[in-house]
């Protein structure tokens, strides 16, 4: 026994212990006191438990809500593409990595189209800012930053002249089997604590690898002093194995059921059918004095069948509906720098009929893109591959 | 009971507020799509002049 050893009071790994018997675990003596204490150790391991479950169910992200049924409504059908009059879209890109573009619109005779329109927009890897300017000086705009690859902010800016200005928020959070998103539309906070405007936040869960299910709640009040609006829609998704069909359906917190169906027919061939059920209300007049005399429920129901084809040079999509029109859009490429657009609907039940005609130009902004839009690489020597004519 | 608001503003600092927010209204109105088109320009490696920037004609 040596008198010169100092006891080694502060160190706890001195003390002797039995051999297999330690006051800590192994992996309780590595982590911090917040995750070795029994209670956190505790949920710790439910949730590990959790997610180790859940890995092994080998979910995917269902994408989001507002991508419910994109492949129906926005790739076949008409109904986005649609314009009457004639335009022309001088298109002039200045580089493609990063991608900074110029866009000149030039309308005639179109009811909604604004008769002259210039946009911009530059997009790199984890930002996308878009902003358009039409002949009344309305602007409006559209920012998209990611922050990382699962979280996007998004921001939707309108302004235009002698009306109020618009302003939407967005917050996108894809995770590894849902999508999360929230966004509110002209928030404001009065004096008083009242929030006004509109909040809307949604969750689409994955169920099983194909199937998703998916809510959508709504919150608005149009000024401070008004009362306030609440409301669900309930969606869900089912894309096949193969994923050669899609069904999604939803239902709406105003009554309405929306279902669509898409499947891929060939190669290069898609279809898409789109039904709509609305409950509403509908006044019964008098028969003999024409005054209301009462409401009754109505349901009204619309379908619309749509089909794609995509060839190497042109894309045509055609679509019938249940109130009877008829309508196709037809876009071509003539040159690798010049494309035609050609739209048509006819309305049967109502005998009328609209008609479309576009001219679509891509100029260059830069000597690399001239020679790229002709084929050409940066020397001069034709490409490999074609690009994208 | 009366509810006190967490915050009280003065009518000229409400004033100031309301100045400011519309101030910033028109800075983002007119300001927008040159800010596009400045981000655009700084990043392309060629740095376009302001006309071919905006005329629609190619400009090589």
């Amino acid at each position: 026994m040596s008198s010169t050893a100092p006891l080694p009071l502060g160190d706890f790994s001195k003390i002797p212990t039995i051999p297999g018997v330690s006051p800590m675990t192994e992996s309780q003596q590595k982590e911090s006191f917040w995750s070795s204490n029994p209670i956190f150790s505790y949920l710790n391991n439910v949730y590990n438990n959790i997610h180790s479950h859940r890995q092994s169910l080998s979910l995917t992200n269902p994408g989001t809500i507002e991508n419910l049924n994109k492949e129906v409504s926005r790739d076949v059908l008409v109904g986005q593409y649609f314009f009457t009059g004639l335009r022309a879209d001088l298109n002039k890109a200045f580089s493609m990595n990063p991608a900074f573009q110029t866009s000149h619109t030039l309308s005639l005779g179109s009811a909604n189209l604004p008769s002259y329109a210039f946009s911009a927009l530059f997009a790199n890897d984890n930002m996308f800012i878009q902003g358009n300017v039409d002949n009344e000086l309305s602007v409006s705009g559209r920012l998209n930053y990611g922050w990382d690859k699962n979280n996007i902010t998004k921001a939707t800016l309108q302004f235009s002249q002698g009306q109020p200005s618009m302003c939407q928020l967005e917050q996108d959070y894809q995770g590894s089997d849902f999508s999360l998103n929230f966004k509110s539309l002209n928030p404001s906070i009065s004096s008083k604590g009242v929030f006004s405007g509109v909040a809307v936040g949604s969750i689409l869960q994955s169920v099983t690898p194909q199937f998703s299910l998916g809510l959508e709640t709504i919150f608005s009040r149009g000024q401070a002093g008004m009362p306030a609006d609440a409301a669900v829609s309930y969606v869900t998704r089912y894309v096949a194995p193969k994923q050669d069909w899609i069904f999604s359906g939803q239902l709406q917190a105003n009554g309405a059921l929306v279902a669509s169906f898409w499947r891929k027919v060939a190669e290069n061939v898609e279809a898409g059918l789109e039904t709509s059920l609305q409950a509403g209300m509908a006044p019964i007049a008098d028969p003999v004095i024409g005054t209301p005399i009462g409401i009754q429920p109505i349901i009204e129901g619309a379908t619309t069948l749509g089909c794609k084809y995509e060839y190497r040079q042109s894309v045509f999509r055609g679509s019938l509906d249940s109130t009877g029109k008829v309508s196709c859009f037809l876009e071509r490429k003539i040159l690798p720098t010049l494309s035609v657009l050609f739209c048509g609907e006819i309305d049967h039940f109502k005998q009328e009929s609209k008609l479309g005609c576009g001219l679509q130009f891509e100029t260059a902004g830069s000597e690399e893109l001239l020679m790229l839009q002709q084929g050409l690489d940066p020397n001069g020597n034709p490409l490999q591959a074609p690009v994208q004519m | 009971m009366a509810y006190l608001p967490s915050f009280i503003l003065s009518d000229e600092s409400k004033e100031r507020f309301s100045k400011v927010f519309s101030l910033s209204q028109t800075v983002a109105h007119y300001g927008w799509l040159p800010f596009v088109l400045y981000l655009g320009w700084a990043h392309t490696a060629n740095r376009p002049n302001l006309f071919s920037l905006l005329s629609p004609l190619p400009s090589v």
